[in-house]
Order: C-alpha cells, then structure tokens, then sequence
C-alpha cells in the first residue's frame, strides 16, 4: 500500500498559465505572459500565486495585493476552474472534455508531453462556482483544513480526532503538503482516519453530453469491508442521468478504476490531500 | 445533531410561526420546496452598514442568509452572502462582496467560524457557511428539549449576532 499512495503523491503534472494581457504594463514582453511549471497532482493551484505574482511583479500594470476591486481565478479553454480541488482531480475533470490540452500539432505527434493549459484572468466580479483567490497567506491552508474537519465528521461520527490534534501537528499537517513530506502526511492524517469508516468521504464528477460536468457528494455507508463500488453504484449515479457502471468508466489519481475495487482499500490508497477520495465518471466512447 | 425528517419538520413550523417575517430586518422570505432551504434577503442593520463604510470602503445593499440542512454534519447549516452596492457609469448595481476579515465585519469573532465554500446542493453557488460542528454544543441537543432545536438554533445562529426586533 505504501508503494501506491508514495506514486499518488508523487505524481505531478505539466502546467502552463498563461497571464491574461490585462494584468500587464504595456509593451510587456510577451515571454512574460507565459509560466511553465511543474505543479504535483496532490496540491492546491493557489500554492502557486506567490510565485506567479513574483514572477509577474515588475510588468503588473496595478497592485494584485492591494486592489480589492479586481477579482482573480483561473479559466480552462474560456470555463473557470475551481481552484479548491486538487489539481489532479482539475485535470482528470477536464481532460475528457476537452482536445484543447494539446496544441494541434501535438495532437498529431506521438510521445507529447501532457500538459494543464490554465489561464490567470480577472474582471470585476466572479463567476458564480468561484472561490475568490484572496491575498491572504492562509487562505489554502483554512479551507483544507475545513475540508478534512468535514472528511473526520464522516468517518468517525465526529471531529474529535482532528481537534484533538495539537497547534504543533496542525502546522506539520499542512506544512507536509507545501514540503512534500510525504512521511508528516501519513503520520498526522492516520491520527484522523478510522481503520473501520463508517462512511466515506467522497466527490464525485460527472461528465455531462454538454461537454461540463456535475459534482456531487454522495453519503455512501460502509456495510463491510468487501463493498466494492458496484455496490454503491446506485449512489454514484443520479437517477436522471442516463449513465451507469456498463457505460462509464471511472478515473480515480489519474487511473482506471475496475468497478469491483474494494471501497475502503481504494479509499486508504487513492485519497486525495485534503481527505477526499475524488472520481470522475466518464462516458465510454 | 438532528434527523433530517426532525429537521424538515421544524423548518416548516418555523417558517409558519412567522417569526422570521415579522422581523425588523426581513426584506423578503422564500422556502424552497425543490431545495428545502428557506432564504432571506436583509436589511443590513446600522452598525453592519457603518462598519462596512469605514472597514471596507464600500456601501452595504443586503445580507443574504439561506438556513439548510447538513447531511455531513446531521445539524442545520446557515449560509451567508453579503451584497455590496456598486454604482458604475450612473447605473447601480449589486455585487458580491468578501471583506478580508468577515468574522470581524459582522461581529461573530471568536463566536462561530466562517468558511467560504461553494454549496453542492445549491448548485454549486458560492457561500460564506458557519461551521456546524460545534452546534450540539453551542444549541444543547438533550432529548427533551429536541422539539425546539431548531428555534433554539436560529436564536442563536441568527438572532444572538444580528438582533431581533419586531418589524
């Protein structure tokens, strides 16, 4: 098990933002507009925001840190992403959907390197599903933190076990995610987990004929340790959608996922940083 | 904590005790039966409005609460959405507003915690929530006092931060 949540948190992928012009002074190079990096699957897009407006910082036509009038999130072929999910699961969202994340010319091309295409934007107000991107240095930090307060309400009953940690074990939680300290990681998030779940913490995506995508967060009760996710298929799936298990295959960390996995084994190996165990449902062609 | 069917009920005998609609600060009330969450649109109240002035810079429009329910948590969840009022080339607007401090802008500080979220059940909107897991505490769920829970919540929730006065 060790060897699988060790490739899960260090799978990474290839990110290019590209910076709307709008944020720029004038006649700035254009090589400015572009920043290509390496971001792991199991993190937080915002992590990145310090370095992006460093990178930025000396072409900015106004202040980021300062304006409060202006309104920042990230798009994906002209859709705004939600920054709130790890960039893994973003991925696995909108790789299905979309050609666009090669150009033409590696759509022909065999071996391309894979690559998220994200773009910096900003207006005057937000698109409704956006959490505003705040200067605030704790901003990823407090709403994971909320997340995995929610994630040990589901599998203990209650969130004794993550307010009991320490100020200390707190700090070392998150810092392991920022560090990559995959050790910390385990160690502190084995203190909230239950060997035994009662439920499930899970989210699910669903891509829809329109080319977006529902989510939705089913309670999934864990009645022995043998529920595999066929079992729960009548949870995953909204009974107004046409899809079902024979056809729709599931992504889980980037994988296809076979529909007789034991739920609390794919739970313990393939969940996400912040608890969740994400799955994207994808029609087959 | 509270059952859902407990909870369903009692939003009901709220709603038509109308309580809520006959506060000072209620400008309008909806339960949504398709949702089951009953919205309210606000008066900011005078302290919120100058606050907001002198905090933010900005002029207050309406507080926007939705009381639902918490099927992670099994407890009623209160959502929060506070409009600023924007005027630009002579044509006002309304838009959401999100104070760096909102805990301290609207007076809960230290009291409840705020997180903002986007809501699955509503689809997928974006609001400030007050985290629910300490509201067996803070309401008191002994079996014999069950049948005002959520009374009791909405008094506390709603009411000990926002006031109450009868319109």
């Amino acid at each position: 098990m060790n060897d699988i949540k060790q490739l899960v948190w260090d799978g990474e992928l290839n990110v290019l933002i590209s910076i709307d012009p709008s944020f720029l002074m004038k006649g700035s190079p254009k090589e400015k507009t572009v920043l290509r990096i390496r971001v792991p699957r199991e993190t937080y897009l915002i992590n990145y925001m310090p370095f992006i407006w460093s990178k930025i910082r000396d072409f900015l036509s106004f202040d980021p840190l300062n304006d409060s009038k202006k309104c920042f999130w990230f798009e994906h072929n002209g859709a705004p992403i939600r920054w709130n999910y790890p960039v893994g699961v973003l991925f696995d969202g909108l790789v299905k959907s979309s050609l666009a994340f090669v150009t033409s010319s590696e759509i022909q091309s065999e071996n391309v390197i894979t690559i998220l295409r994200v773009r910096l934007v900003m207006g005057d107000s937000l698109p409704p599903t956006v959490i505003p991107i705040t200067t605030s240095k704790t901003q990823a930090e407090k709403f994971w933190f909320h997340q995995w307060k929610q994630v040990c309400f589901i599998l203990n009953g209650s969130s004794k076990a993550i307010m009991s940690l320490s100020v200390n074990e707190s700090r070392k939680f998150w810092r392991s995610i920022i560090a990559r300290n995959l050790h910390d990681f385990v160690e502190i998030s084995n203190k909230i987990s239950s060997s035994k779940p009662r439920h499930i913490p899970i989210i699910i995506q669903t891509h829809k004929a329109s080319g977006s995508f529902n989510i939705s967060q089913p309670t999934v009760r864990m009645t022995g340790l043998d529920t595999t996710l066929k079992d729960i298929e009548g949870d995953i799936f909204n009974a107004k959608e046409e899809m079902n298990a024979d056809n729709s295959i599931i992504i889980c960390q980037g994988i296809e996922i076979p529909w007789d996995i034991a739920m609390s084994d794919m739970y313990l190996k393939l969940r996400s940083f912040d608890g969740f165990l994400y799955i994207t449902l994808v029609p087959k062609n | 904590m509270i059952l859902y069917e407990e909870w369903r009920s009692q939003l009901d005998l709220l709603f038509n005790s109308n309580v809520l609609q006959s506060w000072a600060l209620c400008q309008e009330i909806h339960l949504d039966d398709k949702t089951n969450a009953l919205s309210l649109r606000l008066r900011p109240t005078h302290r919120l409005q100058e606050d907001t002035k002198r905090v933010e810079k900005k002029s207050l429009d309406h507080i926007q609460l939705c009381l639902t329910y918490s099927k992670i948590y099994n407890e009623p969840l209160l959502l929060l959405r506070i409009w600023e009022e924007k005027c630009t080339e002579n044509i006002l607007l309304t838009k959401l507003m999100f104070p760096a401090k909102v805990e301290s802008l609207l007076g809960v500080e230290g009291k409840f915690q705020l997180g903002l979220d986007t809501v699955i059940d509503l689809e997928n909107s974006l609001w400030y929530s007050f985290h629910p897991c300490d509201t067996p505490n803070i309401v008191g769920d002994l079996p014999e006092f069950k049948s005002t829970y959520l009374r009791r919540w909405v008094s506390i929730f709603v009411f000990s931060w926002l006031g109450y006065e009868g319109a």
